[in-house]
């Protein structure tokens, strides 16, 4: 039976809603991304002019792995804990301890994000006893506990605890905000690349134009440094 | 077939909210204010265990399939798809005023998202009640 034409008309303009808006958010969603060769999307990516001394962010990795992947991440980002704990786990058991991996984690809470810089702050403290990737995990992986509480620094104290952190001494770093600088300095320069949503990510001071999966950055290592040439001893750092 | 049209809005936007708590889309568009991503961080943006984000997506989804279906040629002389149109949007008006009473006593941020997809529900609502009385007083057939 033949569709009458106001019918068609209203069918055609209801499935043209649904393509825009679907495309809208999609577009949105930065995982079409994926299409595009790992060497092609390098290639376009323009060279960030990164150069920050005092923005070290979090190492992760061999100081002569020869890629390097810079994450500007906000803990109270869903996309960020999605990645933390979907695939950073691979990256850190697969491809760090191979040597041509080193991963550089920068704080950058964003704004209106109101329980963000305490849980950065207590994982800057955590880095100050060497424990800021066991932090991050745990601050990412509870983040649904914390995010919305009217005091953070309740959850982060259990946190540290439970990462094994001496207390007393986590206590006061947080009490006089020691790690405080070292998250602006990331923040700032987040704000010099022109960062401004999370999590973003650099590979060896490249822009990658969305979100990343293992799979991605296995590509990216396996493009960037073949396996078989030379692996340094994986080394892990923190900031100073 | 203005119910088709905002369900389909409502479900859009209900997706848009989903795709952004599981983490598929990285930062809300919200005019920079967070209140968005606050009220979607909330223990409240969860309902039984599952995202409202996703009541909402199954919601206008249902709305979307029975608005079509009325649409139908055999069954746009019916009653039946208005009554259950208002029906289901009398439930989601009444969990959208449950979701808006959080928003404003308890969270004290207002979702941009979650009010357009309010007042989605309660147009369809009132359209949906306005077709099933035209029915009621059409003459027998």
């Amino acid at each position: 039976m033949a569709v009458p034409r106001p019918m068609k008309l209203f069918y055609f303009g209801l499935g043209l809603i649904a393509v825009l808006g679907a495309f809208l958010i999609f577009g949105q969603s930065r995982l079409l991304q994926r299409s595009r060769s790992v060497t092609e999307t390098l290639a376009s990516a323009p060279q960030a002019p990164m150069g920050n001394v005092a923005a070290t962010g979090h190492v992760l990795g061999s100081d002569s792995a020869p890629v390097e992947i810079v994450e500007f991440a906000d803990f109270e980002c869903p996309a960020c804990a999605r990645f933390a704990i979907l695939e950073w786990p691979y990256v850190q058991e697969r491809l760090i301890p191979t040597g041509r991996l080193r991963w550089r984690f920068m704080d950058f809470p964003l704004q209106g994000h109101t329980n963000s810089p305490a849980a950065h702050l207590a994982a800057g403290c955590a880095a100050e006893q060497g424990k800021f990737f066991e932090m991050m995990d745990l601050v990412y992986n509870r983040q649904n506990e914390w995010a919305t509480e009217k005091r953070p620094e309740r959850y982060m104290r259990d946190y540290a605890r439970q990462v094994g952190l001496d207390l007393s001494a986590y206590d006061r770093c947080v009490e006089t905000k020691h790690a405080q600088p070292g998250v602006d300095a990331d923040y700032a320069e987040g704000e010099h690349l022109g960062v401004n949503e999370t999590p973003t990510f650099f590979v060896n001071g490249r822009e990658w134009p969305g979100l990343l999966v293992y799979d991605q950055i296995k590509a990216i290592v396996d493009s960037l440094a073949p396996e078989g040439g030379k692996r340094p001893a994986a080394t892990r750092a923190r900031r100073p | 077939m203005a119910i088709a049209v905002l369900a389909l809005l409502g479900l859009l936007a209900s997706l848009y909210l989903l795709l952004y708590k599981l983490g598929v889309v990285g930062t809300l568009a919200c005019g920079g204010s967070g209140a968005c991503e606050r009220v979607q961080l909330s223990p409240y943006a969860w309902f039984l265990g599952v995202p409202v984000a996703a009541y909402g997506v199954a919601g206008f989804g249902a709305l979307l399939v029975v608005a079509l279906l009325g649409l139908g040629e055999k069954r746009v002389d019916r009653a039946w798809p208005s009554a259950l149109l208002a029906v289901f949007a009398a439930v989601g008006v009444c969990f959208a005023a449950y979701l808006t009473y959080l928003e404003v006593a308890v969270i004290h941020d207002i979702c941009r998202w979650c009010a357009l997809c309010a007042l989605l529900i309660t147009a369809i609502l009132v359209l949906a009640v306005l077709g099933s009385r035209s029915f009621s007083r059409a003459p027998a057939r």
